[in-house]
């Protein structure tokens, strides 16, 4: 019988050294300079989205310049200023501004605003079905292959999560109910920004050449990509009814992480932990664990919707397209802000089976996904 | 910096230790809940600022 392998040694993965926030207040000072950073780059995106279409228009690229949308600007820029600051010894002491899960949620709400109830009463049937679905396909699949592979409980509980619901915020839910360690947590956090990265431009692409329509394109999108702000970019770059679909979908699969996390909260309790003399979790953790934000999209696009039925589109079309630019604003900031907070440490110091099973439940969650949105978002008109 | 396998640093297929001094999962989370918060009301702010018409047009870059 061969000796067990030990397993790789990390050396700095923590949550000090990832991509989650960690409430640690370094001083003003550095909070103040990492958002001058982020606003700064933030204004390089949106005139470098507004004036290069223009420098390039007579040149071979005035096409690529015209494609281009302010994602792509953004993330290039975040990941060129991470460089930089890392390179300055910086990133670290900057990275409490960086704050994507806060700036892309209030961009979400925002976004809210600018659609219409009627579409979300229309998508939330699909869009539930979907979720309801692809959570537990993906999440299934997700944990079989884990254990099959020899991944830790408590690891791939953040794994599956994370894959199968809304990336980092998952894993972090998951994390309280499992009582995970804060470098499971650092770990699942940085992988899902690694596989959130390229998927932002992939997807968008491959729904272009496979010809989706824009709701089916966004289901996919939203159902598909892990990270709410990797989502919103993805659905930018896909166009703006496949954005507001998107935004629906992840909302949607979001707004069940509560149901998850009690979930597995009871599992490692009763069944992996064995705890004796453990209690049932509280129906209260429901409300705990549920993202608000969810709430304030919902209440957005209500409120909206009034607005917009009491004074008249025509009206109505100035406020609600300063709220469309505003929301915009945040998410550039959002982007901009997931370059910088990158980080491959923890990633490439967990050994490689995490990432085999990560890898695999996206791959599973791209072609199921795609199969759920082309049936479910078939008819949706957007 | 000692070597010893009883110092080994941590991996992420260890089992759980008790909590640790500093940055923790429950602080990681009581921050990611703080945030979603902050965001649900900074966002409905401005979403009533802007649909009673107080952001000017040229406000928003």
């Amino acid at each position: 019988m061969s000796a067990p392998t030990p397993p790789p040694v990390a050396t700095r993965t923590s949550l000090e050294e990832s991509v989650v926030q960690d409430g640690r207040n370094p001083g003003a000072a550095f909070v103040a300079a990492g958002l001058a950073v982020l606003l700064g780059l933030a204004l390089l995106t949106r005139y470098l989205e507004q004036h290069v279409p223009g420098w390039l228009a007579d040149t071979p690229l005035a096409g690529v310049a015209k494609a281009v949308e302010y994602p792509v600007y953004a993330i290039a820029l975040g990941l060129l200023g991470n460089a930089v600051l890392t390179a300055l010894g910086l990133r670290d002491r900057l990275a409490a501004a960086f704050r994507t899960e806060f700036f892309i949620k209030t961009g979400l709400v925002l976004l809210g605003a600018t659609v219409n109830l009627s579409l979300i009463v229309s998508a939330a049937g699909p869009a539930i079905a979907q979720a309801v679905l692809l959570i537990t396909l993906v999440f299934g699949f997700t944990w079989w292959l884990g254990a099959r592979l020899g991944i830790e409980d408590r690891l791939r509980a953040l794994l599956a999560s994370a894959v199968s619901i809304c990336g980092v915020s998952a894993a972090i839910s998951a994390a309280g109910a499992v009582q995970a360690k804060k470098e499971q947590l650092a770990y699942a956090a940085s992988i899902v920004i690694l596989f959130a990265l390229p998927s932002i431009f992939v997807l968008p692409a491959l729904a272009e050449a496979l010809g989706l329509t824009p709701a089916v394109a966004g289901a996919w999108i939203g159902g598909n990509i892990d990270t709410t702000a990797a989502v919103t970019a993805a659905g930018a770059l896909a166009g703006d009814d496949a954005l507001q679909v998107a935004a629906i979908v992840k909302t949607t699969q979001n707004a069940l992480i509560g149901v998850v996390a009690i979930a597995l909260t009871a599992w490692f309790a009763f069944k992996v932990e064995r705890t004796p003399g453990a209690s049932a979790p509280r129906l209260g953790e429901l409300w705990t664990r549920f993202p608000k934000f969810v709430l304030g999209f919902l209440a957005a696009s209500v409120a909206a919707t009034v607005y917009v039925s009491a004074v008249g589109g025509d009206a109505a079309d100035a406020n609600i397209a300063v709220l469309k630019s505003l929301s915009t604003v945040f998410f550039i900031v959002a982007f901009v802000s997931i370059g910088l907070e990158f980080k491959v440490t923890a990633v490439r110091e967990a050994g490689w089976k995490p990432l085999v099973v990560f890898g695999s439940a996206t791959v599973f969650n791209l072609v199921v996904g795609l199969a759920l949105a082309s049936v479910l978002f078939a008819n949706l008109e957007v | 910096m000692t070597t010893s396998s009883s110092t080994r640093p941590p991996h992420p297929d260890d089992p759980p230790a008790a909590p640790a001094e500093g940055v923790t999962v429950e602080t990681a989370r009581r921050v990611h809940v703080s945030e979603d918060w902050l965001a649900t009301g900074v966002g409905l702010a401005l979403v009533a600022l802007g649909l009673l018409g107080l952001i000017p047009e040229g406000l928003v870059p």
